[in-house]
Parts: C-alpha cells; structure tokens; sequence
C-alpha cells in the first residue's frame, strides 16, 4: 500500500487553479500588452509554485506527497484527490516550464484576439495539470476531457494552416473515441471494487480512488478486458500506432503553442504508467499484451521513423519523429522492469525538452518564411548562425546524442528492453540510426549548403526573446544530460514500488498485507 | 611526355585508379543497397498511412454520417410521422365531438347525469379492488 503524506497548506489546489482564475482576470483588460504581461506574470507564478514542489518533494521515496482529499461525490466514491509521486512531479514542473516559454513565444507571433488566446492557453494548462495531479480517476478523467476544449479552439481560431478545421475537429473526436472506452474501463474497475468492498463489509462500496482501487484484487480474466479498454483511451491520445493519423494534422494546422503542448506532454504514455500499468499489473505482463504493445511500439519507432526521412514539411517530420519517439517509450514501458520504466518516465519528460523545443525552431522558422517546408529553406546558417546553431543544438539532444538528456532516456529504455528481450531490444536500436538519418538530413537540406532561392535576403537571426526560448531549453537538455541524477532521484521510489507491484500482482499484494501465521 | 610520377601511374593503371578516386565506390553500394531502398520505403509508408490507416478513419467518420442521415430520416418520415398521425387523429376526434356542444341546456343535464353515474361506477370498482 502506498503511503500516503497530507499537505497542510492545499499548494497542488493553487497549481491546479491559478492559470484558469488567472486566465478570467485577463477578462478585465483590453490593453493587448497589460494581457500578454498579465498572462507571463501568471505563468511565471504557476511555474515558481511548481519549483516549490519540485525542491520539497521527498526524492527516492514511493508516497503520494502534497496529498489533499475532499469527498466530491460521496455516494458515488466519486472524490477531490490530489497528489504527485515520483511519476507525476516532474510533469508538473515540465508543464509550468512549457507554458511560460509559450507565452513568451506567443508574444509577438499570434496578432489577432490576443486576449482570447492567452484564456485559451490557461485553461488548457490548467487541465493539463489537472490529468497529471488527479489521483481519482474520475477527477482525471473530467480534466482529460474538459481539455479538448481549450485545444478545438486553439486549433481551430490560431491555426495556421488551411485544413485546420478539419485538423481541429479530427483531434476531438478521435480523443473523444478513446476516452469514451477509457470511461468503461474506469467503470469496470470500480464495480469490480465494489464486488470486493461489500462482501468485506468495506465503507465506502463504490471507490474510484487510485489509491483504494489499487488495494484490491482483480481477475486476471477482468484486468485483460479493462487493460485493452483504458489502452483505447491511452493510445489514441498518446498516439501509438496505429492510432495515430490525428497528430500530423494536427501538428501542421494548428498554432505552434498548440503543437508544443501535443508533442510535448505524452498524457497517453503517462496515463499508461499512472493507472494501467499499477492497477492491472497481471493483464500487463501476460504474454498477449506485451507482445501486442511491444509489437506496436517496435512497428511505431521503425514507421515513424522512416516516414519522417522523406518529409517535405519540417512539422510533418516532427509529428512522425514523435510518433517515433513515442514507440520507444512504449517499450521501454513494457520492458517492465526498472530500467525501462526509470528510461521511459525519463524520455517522456526530454521529449517536452527536445521535440517540444524542435516545435518552437519550427515556429522560428515558420515566423520567417510563413512556412517549414523544406523548399522555403536551404543554407540558413549563413543568414542565421544563431537559429542554425539551436537547431543543430535541440536536434542532436532528440537524437539522443551523449551529453544531452536524449541520451540518458533512450539508452536506459534500450538496456531495460535488452534486458527483457533481446530481439525487440535489437530492433529498437535501428530507430536510433534511423532517427540521425532524418534529422541530419532535414538539416543539411535546410541549413547547409548554397543558400536557398526561397530564402529572403532580408531575413533576420534569433531576436532576444526566441533567444531566451531556446537557451533555456538548451540549458535543460545539458543539464539532464550531464547531471541527470536528481530527476531519476525523483523517479527513484515509485519506479522501485512499481516494480515490486508488477512482481506480486494484486492477489499477492492483498494477501501480503494481512499478517502471515507462523507455527 | 613530361609528367610527374601520380600522373604517370594514372595514366599507366587506369582502372586501380578509377576504384581508388570513388572510394571503391562504398557510398555508391550504401546508396545503393540501403539509402534509396529506404527512401522509396518510406514514400511507400506515406502513401499507406494517408490513404489506408487514414482511409480506414475516415470510412469510420463516413459510416457514423450514414447512421446520422439515417437516423435524420427516421426522424422526418417515421418519429415525425406518428406525431403527425396522433395530432391529425384528434384533429378528427375533435369534428366529432364537437358536435356534443348543441347548446341545450337538457342536452348538457343529460350528459351530467350520465357523467355522474359513470364516475359512480367507477369510484365503486375502484374500491372493490
């Protein structure tokens, strides 16, 4: 049983509210610069109160931290339970971290309904942190969908492209899809707590605590059928293939801030190693799942990758080199053991580092052609070192290249799935050569070389404020890369407790905590 | 003929010269054997993933429009139909009865009275029961 450590003062309530009570207060202005101050000032509050988190939060340790807990709906176990371990912390400081640097983008980028758009983003913060914050499942699942709304919008009023409202609209119900299996599966494991907790005579009957949900025993027969449900729900937003054709629209049409959000917050992974993988650990080591999973991560880091070396258009590539990426988090998940899992919780933070920050050189290189495709572009590294440089910088860390936190990431998740099995450890290598293939190359065609006939003679370096975006992503990626151990020292004890949960199952883990007869 | 020595030696074995230039042609055999296999790969995964896997989504988009016009025209001619049925129904209920309101005032004492003992009776059933 996790344990669990009360906060006295609500800070995760604060984290979870302030964007979108800020977001109303943007409401009273109608001076565009008072909004776009008044949105930082906000964001950068939100993000000093995550640093808060992150500098108290317990390291190494398995408890649910900063826990609050206030009944919602009583009669169906419905509660108001917040709190962050090892596997939700650093989301939360990543979160905080995106948002700012997206504002400061946003700045001087989107012109028209300013006021709007800052709303839309902060209540689009505001329920990201509430899917990484909810510890009950229905709370979590209020906020994964009240999050399509901010995101339809966004999409749909900022984007750039012509497709976007088609892109807007494939994005909703696509994730509406899932979501609607997720809500069955989340139902099935409550009857099934309630199966258990009537018999025992347990009060409350109906749970959807994580915490409660987590102290009972499932079926083996039942956690398949719920493993396969809340998988639907999971896969389609992460996306994992073959569920993935929303993405690349929505990459493409949407507002870059949009599409650092989407490439850079893997909710589908995180919803795999917040509840499938804890609450069903028999269904997700039982030979079918994880030869179906692994054979889908392996099919989607191999697709992915060699659909993005022949892209055109930069964001394209990107939505495939997600996809990729995303394939190696899966297995490293279902390599199931510690390494995998400690490289793929990893992975899935440097990814809001690298992709997210190859999504802001898009947007650069968006702000000066109008467009990222590869024929707008070639030879930029004489007209700007500065973008040239960040872009080699950024690209190289999501290649993974030692020193950089890509390395650090992919090289436990590949000795975490050697480890588990050696064949999907070794198809998974290739993506790895596969991955500098297409980003080298797209970089070579665009930056080096004679300059490109598209390219202005006028255009113009990195000015301060896309200065600022990328050294301070670049300083995350080095530091990951060169001293990444006090974020595994976060990861440590709820990786380790999960560990030990996949081992006992949940029979073994109920019977465990009764004492044991000696004679 | 006055040349210098790497001059003559090409000149002399042309083809060990040729082989060496290119770098016995291995970028050419990579390119060969791997880089353009996989570029022409990958054109052919673009080309599944738009029209098959992005097909297949929009097949499930086409049939959730069928079922909707589908369900619409139920509506218009079935659901709308049966309303339309019960409403013309007391349309022509109403002609008939209409024809009670005579406007003699014995008519109406009949009707009362016939009224009352039929409320009688019912009151009597109901408390059989």
């Amino acid at each position: 049983m996790l344990e669990e450590l009360a906060s006295t003062f609500p800070i995760l309530t604060c984290i979870l509210f302030l964007p979108v009570i800020g977001g109303v207060v943007l409401w009273l202005f109608d001076d565009e610069d008072m909004v776009r101050t008044s949105a930082l000032t906000i964001a950068l509050l939100e993000l000093a109160l995550s640093v808060f988190v992150l500098l108290r939060f317990i390291p190494e340790s398995a408890a649910m931290q900063f826990s609050e807990h206030v009944p919602w709906i009583p009669a169906l176990g419905v509660s108001y339970h917040l709190a962050v371990d090892g596997i939700s912390v650093l989301f939360v400081g990543l979160t905080a971290f995106l948002a700012v640097l997206i504002i400061i983008y946003s700045w001087d980028t989107v012109r028209h309904q300013v006021k709007l758009y800052m709303m839309a983003l902060l209540a689009l913060e505001t329920t990201t942190m509430g899917v990484f914050l909810s510890i009950d499942l229905i709370l979590f699942f209020v906020f994964w969908e009240l999050m399509l709304i901010p995101s339809y919008f966004l999409i749909k009023l900022w984007g750039g492209g012509a497709e976007r409202h088609y892109a807007a609209l494939k994005f909703v119900l696509y994730t509406l899809l899932g979501s609607v299996f997720m809500l069955v599966g989340i139902a099935l494991l409550d009857i099934n707590y309630h199966q258990w907790a009537t018999l025992r005579h347990i009060e409350p009957t109906y749970s959807f605590d994580l915490l409660e949900l987590l102290s009972v025993p499932i079926p083996l027969s039942k956690q398949i059928l719920i493993f396969w449900l809340l998988f639907l729900g999971f896969a389609f937003k992460a996306p994992v293939f073959p569920f993935h054709t929303w993405l690349p629209d929505a990459l493409l049409e949407g507002p870059i801030g949009m599409a650092v959000v989407l490439a850079g917050l893997k909710l589908g992974t995180f919803g795999f190693i917040r509840f499938s993988i804890p609450l069903l650990p028999d269904a997700s080591k039982s030979q079918t799942v994880v030869t179906v999973i692994m054979t889908l991560g392996l099919a989607a880091i191999l697709y992915g990758a060699i659909m993005a070396l022949i892209q055109q258009d930069f964001r394209r590539l990107l939505a495939f080199s997600s996809i990729s990426h995303l394939g190696f988090v899966v297995i490293g998940l279902f390599a199931l053991n510690y390494q995998g899992l400690q490289g793929s919780l990893l992975t899935m933070i440097n990814l809001g580092f690298s992709t997210a920050g190859l999504f802001f050189i898009a947007g650069f290189l968006y702000s000066r052609q109008q467009n990222t495709q590869l024929s707008s572009f070639g030879g930029m590294a004489k007209q700007t070192p500065l973008l040239a440089s960040f872009f080699l910088f950024i690209g190289l860390a999501s290649i993974g290249l030692p020193g950089t936190n890509g390395f650090v990431g992919e090289f436990l998740i590949l000795l975490g799935t050697l480890k588990a099995n050696w064949l999907y450890g070794g198809i998974a290598v290739t993506g790895v050569i596969f991955g500098a293939a297409y980003f080298l190359w797209y970089y070579e065609r665009s930056m080096l070389g004679p300059l490109g006939k598209a390219v202005k003679e006028s255009i113009s370096d990195l000015h301060p404020r896309e200065v600022l975006i990328a050294a301070a992503l670049s300083v995350m990626i080095l530091w990951i890369g060169l001293y990444p151990a006090p974020f595994l020292r976060m990861m440590n004890g709820s990786v380790q407790a999960l560990v030990d949960r996949l081992e006992r199952g949940t029979v073994a883990s109920v019977e465990s905590d009764q004492p044991v007869r000696v004679d | 003929m006055n040349l210098s020595a790497p001059d003559r030696l090409a000149a002399r074995f042309q083809a060990a010269y040729r082989i060496l230039l290119n770098k016995y042609y291995v970028d050419e055999l990579y390119d060969l054997l791997w880089v353009e296999p996989t570029k022409k790969l990958g054109l052919l995964l673009d080309w599944f993933d738009r029209t098959v896997i992005d097909g297949l989504v929009h097949a499930v988009a086409q049939i959730a429009e069928l079922f909707a016009a589908g369900s619409t025209w139920t509506e218009k001619h079935v659901i709308y139909g049966c309303v339309n049925v019960i409403g013309y129904g007391n349309h022509l209920a109403a002609r008939q009865w209409r024809q009670l309101q005579s406007g003699m005032v014995h008519h109406y004492a009949a009707i009362i009275v016939a009224g009352l003992f039929l409320l009688a009776a019912i009151i009597q059933l109901i408390m059989q029961l």
